[in-house]
Parts: structure tokens; sequence; C-alpha cells
């Protein structure tokens, strides 16, 4: 049980410290503004009180050292600057490195002692400053959130699943604008960890003669469901609860009798506004408690209206059992429900063949609605591992700051579609080649600022992530301002190389594509960002393993943009199956643009060309039957389907189209890897495993040879 | 109430309504009740609001009530500005231009014409 707790913890802890860095990213460029300060210095408290829980010591005891530092610039003692940040980055990298070892190794301890010494020779040069207090974290903070457990903080470092509902009853003290306090951005971090009703009270507020503007007139009462603990809440108002008068208090967990049918008089007590004699002695009188209390002047219409709105919130989250609407699953009980899922499909193609051979109507019937059901089941799995993608959006901003600093270029990452889902894997996988792409743009692309300023364009460059969804794809999109690919420079990398012949047409996406060779680079300068032509190799290896594209799009001076074209999903998809010479092949459904059929003569009329006309358009094609060296003649009538590669369309010609088919992606194995055209397999419903095309690949195929053969006809090698 | 022929003072601020600007712009408000009329208040070029100038609004409402004068919400909303004040409990839906603001923030009473 404990260690279900500890990696509660620790998935917690790094989701804060991913917090911390976007909150600190974000400080850099607003280093005045007081909320985001704070917000910092509470992921770093947060860290050390469960950290001090938990046993991690030198989690602990380091990151109390920084928030001491990050404490004395909120007292306006030190002013953050770059070098302030960066260590603070520096900080947090190395707190999540102490997360993996309950004991640290040596060699890390050192480290952080580093690490803290720079915090004391920055604060010792700036002035004034003191060093940072050393030693064991105080009694009364992370430790002794451990001796003197709130209400409530028990369910929060255990990542307790049971959601409560809290009545907060905030009174800001008048004064409280003018240290910078933001009473609003307060609400709402408290109103976003759960589901909130909120009631301000503005009763107090004096007419426009008699107000001071800079003081706060106004309270508020809140009512919160939420997974979070009650250290949580509070953390939000850390530095304003000793001028303030702040209430927190449990009304109720899900699933409390009380809560169903809690009345209006029960709420007045509870909030001290009424004695429990004179609610007694009104509902004697068979009146409407409200309207009476507020006749007698025992209470407001405000007061009334904020008890109602709790009634109101109580009796919601108890008809909606799903309170807080989202639990916290493991990944691998995920990955293992989507294995069953695929046997699951894998199972009912058996199932509805074996209805078919018997000829079985009742088995028949039975197979369709099972298939019905499992079509539901695998939608509903695929949708939970959906992820939004700005969750590595974070990791970028990080990348281009550091990045820049080391370059000294001036770089803004501009970002769009942060919301866009897509399945988890996915989204682990595209990591390393975005930020081989981001790497390459940053070194090779925007300029340095001296550079830019001659050209005339703006000193900060710009690179722009961007994600949107494309019918079962996503399109990822990174842009940036500046030089742009030199299509001469490449063409003569690519000709030393021998990638291309002199003399050889291609597209300008045909010529950008060398860039993504081994080893290609056309920089003349290596640096140790990039130049060594490492990175883009891999970013088409990674993008091809994701059975996605890559395409380039350049205007010299003007910048770069790279699309990414990644399906949503790699786990099972839908598939036309055809069959070539026995053998069954999948087409992803989502690129099939249609089929038609070919009669034998034709086929072989069409001969050496292998291009057809499809929609007005000339549409290379390949036999599948000759690529995959098939033996035997085809039939007298063939099908091509066509399918949509990259930016072209391209047709394979098969021996007969059976059907669509839930494809269960499975992986092939080592000795098939390096088979060119496949990018996985399935396993029919009689056992039979099917190869999944890799149209893009295939494609790339066709169009070479295509290519070749017309070069060849005009006389070019 | 007939506001017909009166005198209209629109009042435009631009950028974040923060502390700092608070002063200055109940002094504003004051100044146009001074001159009489029907008073509108635009949105428009206003990015963020902040709980000092929001009180100074409610404030100029309240006056304008006591005054027998309208006060007018008008422009359009910035989704910010109606994010932050759903959040904080002063309104329930989101509206896109002052006079939807007016029909849904808390303790507001909307003066028909």
């Amino acid at each position: 049980m404990i260690d279900k707790f500890k990696s509660t913890f620790l998935e917690e802890a790094n989701e804060l410290l991913g917090q911390l860095e976007e909150t600190l990213l974000e400080l850099e460029t607003m280093p005045t503004d007081s909320e985001l300060l704070n917000k910092a210095f509470r992921a770093m408290h947060t860290v050390k009180g469960s950290s001090s829980m938990f046993g991690y010591d030198a989690v602990s005891k380091f990151t109390h050292e920084v928030e001491t530092a990050l404490d004395r610039c909120r007292n306006g003692e030190i002013l953050i600057d770059r070098i302030f940040i960066g260590l603070t980055l520096r900080a947090r990298d190395h707190i999540r490195g102490l997360l993996d070892f309950e004991n640290p190794p040596e060699e890390l301890l050192r480290q952080g002692e580093a690490i803290l010494g720079e915090y004391r020779a920055w604060m010792a040069n700036i002035g004034g400053g003191k060093a940072v207090a050393s030693g064991p974290a105080p009694k009364g903070e992370g430790e002794g959130s451990k001796a003197r457990p709130r209400e409530g903080a028990n369910s929060e470092a255990q990542g307790e699943a049971e959601p409560m509902t809290w009545r907060i009853m905030f009174r800001p003290a008048p004064e409280i604008f003018k240290d910078g306090t933001k009473v609003l951005t307060l609400i709402a971090e408290l109103v976003a960890l759960g589901e909130a009703s909120v009631y301000p009270h503005i009763e107090a507020l004096p007419g426009l003669a008699a107000m001071d503007p800079e003081l706060c007139y106004c309270s508020w009462d809140i009512i919160l469901t939420t997974r979070a603990g009650e250290n949580a809440l509070r953390d939000i108002f850390i530095f304003v609860e000793n001028r303030s008068e702040l209430q927190i208090s449990r009304i109720a967990k899900q699933g409390d009798e009380f809560a169903n049918a809690k009345r209006l008089g029960e709420i007045f007590i509870e909030r001290g506004l009424v004695s429990a004699a004179t609610i007694g002695s009104v509902l004697e009188g068979h009146k409407r408690l409200g309207e009476t209390l507020v006749e007698q002047k025992v209470v407001s219409s405000d007061e009334v209206a904020s008890a109602l709105l709790e009634q109101e919130h109580l009796k919601k989250i108890q008809e909606r059992k799903d309170v807080a609407g989202s639990i916290r699953v493991a990944s691998d009980k995920l990955d293992s429900l989507v294995d069953l899922v695929g046997e699951l499909v894998t199972l009912q193609a058996r199932l509805s063949q074996t209805a078919s051979e018997r000829q079985d109507s009742a088995l028949g019937s039975i197979s369709e609605q099972f298939e019905r059901l499992i079509s539901q089941l695998r939608d509903n799995t695929m949708s939970i591992r959906m992820l939004p993608i700005g969750s590595t959006f974070n990791k970028f901003r990080r990348v281009v700051r550091d990045l820049s600093l080391e370059l000294g270029k001036e770089v803004e990452l501009q970002t769009e579609g942060a919301e866009t889902e897509l399945d988890k894997t996915v989204i682990e996988r595209l990591s390393d080649p975005l930020v081989h792409i981001i790497r390459n743009s940053l070194d090779h692309g925007i300029e340095s600022p001296d550079l830019r300023r001659e050209k005339g364009k703006p000193v900060p460059g710009v690179i722009r992530l961007s994600a949107r969804h494309s019918g079962a794809y996503v399109l990822i999109q990174v842009s940036d301002d500046g030089k742009g690919l030199d299509a001469e420079a490449i063409r003569q990398k690519g000709i030393e190389r021998g990638l291309i012949v002199q003399g050889q047409e291609l597209s300008d996406n045909e010529l950008f594509q060398l860039i993504f060779a081994p080893g290609f680079s056309t920089a003349r300068v290596i640096t140790t960002v990039s130049g060594r032509g490492v990175g883009m190799d891999v970013v088409r290896r990674e993008i091809d393993g994701l059975g996605g594209s890559v395409h380039l799009e350049s205007a010299a001076g003007a910048g770069m943009t790279v699309t990414l074209k990644i399906p949503l999903t790699l786990a099972i998809i839908e598939g036309l199956l055809v069959k070539v010479a026995g053998d069954f092949y999948v087409i992803p459904l989502s690129s099939v643009d249609g089929c038609i059929e070919i009669a034998k003569e034709d086929l072989d009329q069409l001969g050496e060309r292998r291009i057809f006309s499809f929609r007005n358009e000339f549409v290379p094609f390949v036999s599948l039957r000759r690529f995959f060296d098939s033996v035997g003649q085809g039939p007298s009538i063939s099908q091509i389907v066509i399918a949509q590669a990259l930016d072209s369309r391209v047709g394979f010609v098969v021996d007969q189209v059976i059907g669509d088919y839930q494809t269960v992606i499975k992986p092939l194995g080592r000795m098939f890897k390096s088979v060119e055209g496949i990018s996985g397999a399935t396993i029919l419903g009689d056992g039979t495993v099917a190869l999944i095309l890799d149209v893009n690949r295939l494609s790339q195929v066709v169009q070479h040879e295509s290519k070749v053969r017309t070069a060849a006809r005009s006389g070019v090698a | 109430m007939d506001d017909g022929h009166a005198p209209v003072t629109r009042l435009g601020p631009q950028g974040n309504l923060g502390i700092e600007k608070a002063s200055a712009l109940r002094g504003e408000i004051i100044d146009a009740f001074s001159r009489g009329g029907l008073i509108e208040f635009d949105f428009a070029g206003i990015v963020d609001l902040d709980l000092p100038c929001l009180q100074v609004i409610y404030a100029a409402h309240r006056e304008a009530r006591a005054r027998d004068v309208q006060f007018r919400l008008v422009g359009r909303v910035n989704p910010r500005i109606a994010g932050r004040l759903k959040a904080s409990g002063f309104i329930t839906a989101i509206p896109e231009t002052g006079a939807e603001l007016e029909g849904c923030l808390l303790g507001w009473t909307r003066e028909e014409s």
C-alpha cells in the first residue's frame, strides 16, 4: 500500500515540477509578476512537504534551500534575473533527478551542493544578499506537515480518489491589493482545483464618492468539490492568509448522507450565522426560513443566496456520481486494457468467421451484437489513451530557452493547438523528433541578432509550434522565420554524397527530403547543437516508425516549415483487407481514396509505364504481387486500391479486395523489421497473419522508380 | 427616465485595468456623472480587468441607480475578462457584449431605456 502512495507522490511531484518549469519560463519574461513567483514558490513548497513525508530527505533538504532563495525574491530582497531563473531551472532538474533515488548517490548530492553553491555566490554578488540558509527544513514546514496533518492532508499525499466538498470563506484584508496580490487570480486558481460554486459578496462596496479604489471591499464564499486536500487549498492563500480571514471546512465527501439533503437551516448553523434555537422558532411558525430570517434581519439576502448556492452545489454533486470528472490510472494498466481489447477484436473476427462458415444464423446474430459492443469498447478505450499534446509543448519551451541562450540568439516559441489530442504512446514517441526539429531551426534556421538586424528582420526570431486534427491524423507543424533551406547547397551536397545525380529533376520537397538522409548536413560549422547530420535522419526514422510522414516547405530568407502528419493512434486502426497470391495485406483505411477494377489485358497494356489515370490525375502504381515476389499469375480481373501517401496518390494492384477490417497492430519481429513496405502485422480471425502496408514508404519506392523510368526515357542517367 | 436627448458620455478605457488605473477610472466616472446624461462604459479596448477596477464599475452602477442616471456597459467583452468574472462568481454565463454582461452580472439591474 505504501508503495502505491509513494508512486502517487512521485507522479504528483513530477507534475508539480513540470508546472514549476512552465512557471519559471513565464517568470523569466515577466520577472515582476508576483503571482507567478508565488506559484513557483507554492510548487517548491509542496514538493518539499510531500518529499519529507515520504522519506525523500535529500529532496526535502535541497528544496528547502531553493525555496528560501525564492522566498527572498518574494520579499523583494532579490530581483529576479535570467541567471536566477537558469539556476532555479537547473535546481528543478536536479530535484527531478533526486526523485529517482530514496538514497541518492554521493555524486548526485555533490551536484546539488554545486548548484546551491552557485545560488550563494549569485546572491552574494548581487549585493546585500546573505547566503542561503542551509540545514534541514525547519519544523512546522516540510516535517511539520507530517507531525500535524490537516484534515484532508492524508488524502492529498496519497492521491486519494474520493472527492471532498469544502466550504472556503475568504474575507480579504482591505489593503490586500497594495502588495500586488491579484485576488481574482487566487480565486481562479482555487476554482481550477475542482468543481466550484462561487458567491462573491459585494454588499460592503460603498458608493463611488466614498470608496477608496485601492481597498478591497469584496469577499467570497466558495463551495469546492475536489480531490485536492486542505493543504493544497491553503497553499493558494499562503501569502495572504495571515492578513486576511480564511476559513476552510470540509462539509461533505461524496456519498455522505447529509450531503444529499442538507437543509438551509443546517447551513446557516454551520456557518455560524443563526443559532439552532432561532431556526427552531422560525420553523415552528411554518414560514419560509430564508425570507423570514431576512425580514427579521437575522441574516442578509446575500447570506441566504450564498447558503442556497451551497445547498444547490451539494445536491448537484450528489446527483452526479462522477463528480470530479477524472481519476488517476497507471499508464501500464491502460496499455494492458488496450492489449485485451485487441485480443477481443481478434477473437470477435474469429467468431464472425466461424458463424459465417457454419451458416449459423443464431451464432451470426450474436457475433453481430458482439461486434457492435466491441467496436464501442475499442473506441472508448482508445479515447482514454488520448492526451493533449500541450503536455509536451512545455518541454520545448525549455529547449528553446536553453538553446537560444547557448547560441546567443533571441528566439520566441509560439504554440497553438495545445489541446489537440493524440494517443499517449504517439505523444511520447514524438518528443525526440520534435526536439531535433526545434534544435535544427534554432541552430541553422534562425539567424544571429546582428544578421537579422542587417536583413531588416525583427531581432527576436520566432519558432511556431502548432498542432491540429486532420481526419485520422494530427498535423504538427514547426515553422521558423529564419533563413530557410538553401536548395542549391542541398543539391550540391546530395550530388557529392551520391544521393542524386547531376541534372536530376526534383521538386523542392523531394530536394528538401535529402536532409533526412543519414549524416546529411550542409552546415559548415559543427556546433554542440547540430551540424553533424545526426538528428534529422532520426526524425525521419521515428516518424516513419509512427506510420507518419514529414513534409518540408521553405523559402530562401523567409524560413522553413516542417509538417509532421501523424496517425492518431498506433494500437487499433480501421484497415482495408486485401488478398495477393493467397496472402493477406492490410492498407490503412484512412489513406484509401478508392478502388477500381482492371482487366489483366489492360494491366499488361499499361506495361512498364505503370501509370494510370484516376480522377483526372496520373497515378503511379505498383503490383504487390511483383513487389513481394509472389509466385503465380494474377487473376483475370485485378483491383487497384488508390491510396493517399505524403503529397501524392499511389495505386496498389491486388488480386482481391475483401473489405474493411478492424486491425489490431502487432509489431514485426526483429527479422522482419527491415522488410521494405511493411509497417506491422495483424492476426485475422482464423489465425492467419496479415501484413500491414507502409503506404508512405511504398509510395516513395514507386515514385522513385517512376522517375528513374522517366529519366531513362529522356536519356538522363 | 427619459434619455432620448440626454448627452452621452462614452468612457473607453484601454489595455489592462489593474490597480494602478483604479483611481483614474473612478475620477473619470465621477466627471462623467457631473456632466449628466447617459454614460456608456465601453469594454472594447479593455484587455484585462482586475478587482479594483471592477469594484469601481460596480460602484458606478450603484451611483447611477441612486441618481436615476443610466450607466450602460457597451462594446465587445474580451473573453479573458469574461472568464475571470465567471471563475470568481460575478457572472454565471459568458457574455460577448457589454449589454449581455449587464444582463448576467451579479447584483446588476439593467435599466431599460
